[in-house]
């Protein structure tokens, strides 16, 4: 799932849209179970990085299947006390608490590994449409091998 | 310099990988040789062999939970070189993190 220049400004309303969102797509059960997980996992430690990028996830039986979803909100806003940067970038990640496909849970921690990567940070931002940015992730997806 | 490092987070699905990611491009930036295992939600993955640990000039160990045979670390820990520290200080500023364990 991809979203693109969503007009949220907090925290809050960004995991909720995204909660909600991976609820309807089915991929949950209950979007409220997901987002206390979430929430308790950020108050941890927050999952804010730099460059503008957060990674709040959690791991509930409420997911159905792991899956990552993206969204680019339309202006960078703090994420939270803890962290300095702000975000615009959000990468959520929902597993189930046993673990799951493992073809899905490794197509996540590549796309976690290439974040790392300024290249392809850069091809990500730059995206224009919820197609490249489909093309683009997908691409991990097909080097993925297992 | 040869390093070893142990990445490990709750969840094991986010910040391992990518704490494993950023110590390997920092190593690979200096010319330094490491080698990264993972403990996450694809069980342990590169794992590291008493013969690495042994030969390692220092280990880090980026997690934020009790790991699986943490006991193989323990004569480097007597030498005083283990680094242990939370994932996402790895992520936040990878290049103090390796000057640190240099200076072990």
């Amino acid at each position: 799932m991809i979203f693109l220049d969503v007009e949220v400004n907090n925290k809050n309303e960004a995991l909720e849209y995204l909660v909600k969102q991976a609820e309807e797509n089915g991929l949950i059960i209950d979007h409220k179970l997901l987002l206390e997980e979430v929430k308790k996992r950020e108050e941890k430690v927050s999952t804010a990085m730099e460059f503008n990028i957060a990674i709040p996830h959690g791991k509930s039986d409420t997911v159905i299947e792991p899956f990552i979803s993206y969204m680019k909100t339309q202006n960078p806003f703090p994420w939270d006390e803890d962290s300095p940067n702000l975000v615009q970038y959000i990468f959520l990640i929902g597993v189930p608490k046993k673990d799951g496909n493992k073809i899905h849970l490794k197509y996540i921690s590549e796309v976690s590994r290439k974040l790392i990567d300024d290249d392809f940070r850069r091809k990500l931002f730059n995206c224009k449409s919820v197609k490249e940015t489909y093309d683009l992730l997908n691409s991990i997806n097909k080097e993925t091998t297992i | 310099m040869k390093l070893v490092a142990v990445t490990a987070c709750t969840t094991g699905i986010a910040h391992t990988y990518m704490a494993q990611e950023a110590l390997e491009k920092e190593c690979k930036n200096r010319g330094y040789e490491i080698k990264v295992e993972t403990q996450g939600g694809l069980g342990i993955e590169n794992e590291l062999t008493e013969e690495e640990i042994a030969e390692a000039d220092a280990v880090i160990l980026a997690v934020s939970i009790g790991i699986e045979g943490d006991e193989r670390f323990e004569e480097k820990r007597d030498e005083g070189k283990v680094l242990t520290m939370d994932p996402s200080v790895v992520l936040k500023d990878v290049s103090s993190v390796i000057d640190q364990a240099e200076k072990l």
